[in-house]
């Protein structure tokens, strides 16, 4: 079948481009890519019915995220676009009545009857405007959380950040709130010693073992989140745990700025199970010494529990961590959860 | 009297099958009094439900899951379309309110087997398991990730006075569960080798704690200081719209069975349940998926919207 070849050929040509870049590409341009790459997939298929739809995204998104532990934005796109379809065919459907809140009382029956008879063909055009406006969204996200930084950050603040260098949205976050002539301070945190020369202006270039002395004197933390889970954890780059903790020992309120492609369905029980660790940073002649006798751990991402966050800025609102979970049912449909 | 036999038959159901669940027989027993119901208006449909829920609560079993079950149950029965309640011929509402009481009861049997699989993303292999008390969910819940191949030492409490704990062992045991069981003083010591806490539960709070067998708050608050993960395995069904703030508000019928209420000497009795607030739980496990203690009043609200 030429079309199941097409459809490997673009999937190992996605896996390929994110492993090509390094360091790795932003990841609203994944968020994109990966919409990208489903939208082809569904042309390419062409699937009957609304059900050989939902089967065919669930294997492709578990093959591509299998490919790739860490890229936790494939699964959440995957199950955004189910949850889009499945809306669709239930508008279509249903007449207009809104499916029931609670799945106690819902009829399973008539909906999987209702996903199995549906026309694809009707559903189509409707369900390219709704990825198109998906698209949308995550392209003007990164704009959006800029915006707030003028509700967040006040004159006189001392605000400790972190991922300057490697974020995008860290980065227009606070230009914004330069821009917007918010007189404050930030203090950047960098990871390597090379690091500091290439900070922004408006930045101070502090290492990580300065954090436990710089603290007291910051009045905000605002930290980027790889991911973020229903119960108000996230994964945030390396390094971040401790600095969250110390914003706790000295009661500094913690921003966490978090895309709603980021939000993940599930629940992380086991960071390490992610398998992502940085390049060794060793100097080669130390590990020319020590090959086979040294581990030099070095992982990408911290995971920080709810309670040592303050805040979560979204592109659409701010949100306590204890009401992410209301804010996945916007996004996500809870039968796509149970059967991925 | 037709309260009588309904009696016997929701006797009857949990006598004859063990692995029933209270919330289910009395939902159950509800569709029988639905379908044997000649009530013209919904207001003497309600009166005659009330009527039987406050039977069935006479009897010993738990208060906390009939009420539960049958708030439910009278709750998502009596929805209807606006339309319909307009006929004269009340019949096809009957009719409608017991197609809907079929596909609640079918939801509600399949609740079990939703949990475990949702619980299982939170086992890992060669994982150290304490439980407290005798909990199906649980049990269903240790045995499905013992069938699919991950090694769980199930560390069961006794469970005292009644020893329930020791229907668990002997129930691991018999599947080849590693298992052992230790005294409800025990569990400080061995909580540091312990990497999760899993617990059912009598009853869900809209406050997001849990009621439970007695001694459950002792095994969570052990556990919240050594920072091990207690999750709660429940079904939505056992969710009740109670809001207490400490033991002391627990509702009577919930502490004590009807009989030993009625003796009237409360002093000299212990209680059979205790309350678990939210703080010292993790996660809570149910057939719509897991979710934080802070959102169980959420869903609350949808399920009495």
């Amino acid at each position: 079948m030429s079309s199941d070849n097409e459809i490997e050929d673009l999937k190992r040509a996605f896996i390929f481009a994110l492993r090509k870049k390094f360091p790795r590409d932003s990841s609203s341009s994944i968020a994109i890519a990966t919409v990208n790459l489903i939208r082809k997939i569904i042309f390419r298929e062409n699937p009957k019915t609304m059900n050989d739809l939902q089967v065919s995204l669930a294997n492709h998104c578990k093959k591509l995220h299998g490919a790739e532990r860490s890229e936790l934005i494939i699964i959440n796109i995957g199950l955004m676009i189910t949850k889009l379809a499945r809306d669709e065919v239930l508008q279509k459907k249903g007449g207009g009545e809104p499916e029931p809140l609670y799945t106690l009382w819902r009829d399973d029956d008539e909906t999987i009857k209702k996903l199995k008879t549906a026309d694809m063909k009707k559903i189509k055009k409707d369900l390219q405007a709704s990825i198109k406006e998906l698209v949308t969204e995550i392209e003007s996200s990164r704009e959006c959380i800029a915006s707030q930084s003028t509700e967040l950050l006040f004159n006189n603040d001392v605000v400790l950040v972190h991922s300057l260098r490697s974020s995008q949205t860290m980065h227009n976050f606070l230009s914004h709130a330069v821009k917007s002539g918010r007189k404050h301070r930030v203090i950047d945190v960098v990871d390597e010693e090379e690091h500091i020369e290439s900070t922004p202006d408006f930045a101070t270039a502090i290492e990580l073992y300065e954090v436990a002395s710089k603290m007291p004197e910051a009045s905000k933390v605002v930290l980027v989140a790889a991911a973020y889970f229903p119960d108000g954890s996230c994964l945030v780059p390396a390094g971040g745990h401790q600095i969250a903790l110390l914003a706790k020992r000295h009661c500094v309120p913690v921003y966490v700025l978090a895309p709603f492609y980021k939000l993940c369905p599930f629940f992380m029980t086991n960071p390490d199970s992610l398998h992502t660790f940085r390049s060794n940073s060793l100097p080669f002649d130390l590990s020319a010494k020590s090959a086979g006798l040294v581990d030099c751990l070095h992982p990408a991402f911290d995971c920080l529990q709810s309670d040592l966050v303050t805040l979560f800025v979204s592109n659409t609102s701010c949100v306590i961590p204890s009401h992410v979970n209301r804010l996945k049912e916007d996004y996500y449909h809870s039968q796509d959860i149970a059967d991925y | 009297m037709v309260q009588e036999s309904i009696i016997s038959s929701f006797r009857g159901k949990l006598e004859n099958d063990p692995s029933k669940s209270t919330s289910l027989a009395t939902v159950e027993t509800l569709l029988e009094v639905l379908d044997r119901s000649r009530a013209t208006t919904v207001a003497e449909f309600q009166n005659e439900l009330n009527q039987v829920v406050a039977a069935l609560e006479k009897t010993d079993y738990s208060s906390t899951s009939i009420r539960s079950a049958a708030d439910l149950f009278t709750r998502f029965t009596s929805l209807a379309p606006a339309a319909l309640l307009d006929q004269e011929d009340f019949s096809q509402v009957l009719d409608l309110y017991r197609q809907r009481a079929r596909s609640f009861i079918k939801n509600v049997r399949g609740s079990r087997a939703k949990i475990s699989k949702c619980a299982r993303l939170f086992f890992t292999h060669h994982m150290n398991i304490l439980t407290h008390s005798y909990s199906k969910v649980v049990l269903e819940t240790i045995l499905d990730a013992h069938k699919s191949g991950y090694h769980l030492h199930v560390w069961v409490t006794e469970s005292q006075p009644d020893a329930s704990g020791k229907l668990v062992f002997e129930e691991l045991k018999k599947n080849g569960v590693p298992t052992t069981l230790v005294l409800d003083s025990c569990v400080g010591y061995v909580m540091e080798r312990i990497q999760a806490v899993l617990v059912g539960a009598e009853g869900v709070m809209e406050t997001g704690g849990i009621i439970n067998k007695i001694g459950t708050v002792n095994v969570c608050i052990i556990a919240k200081s050594r920072h091990v993960p207690v999750y709660v395995c429940a079904e939505t069904i056992k969710f009740v719209r109670e809001f207490p703030l400490n033991q002391a508000d627990i509702p009577q019928e919930f502490k004590y069975r009807t009989s030993v209420i009625e003796r009237n000497n409360l002093e000299l009795e212990h209680p059979d349940v205790d309350y678990t607030a939210p703080e010292f739980l993790t996660l809570i496990i149910t057939d719509v998926g897991a979710m934080k203690p802070e959102a169980v009043g959420e869903e609350l609200i949808k399920m009495y919207i």
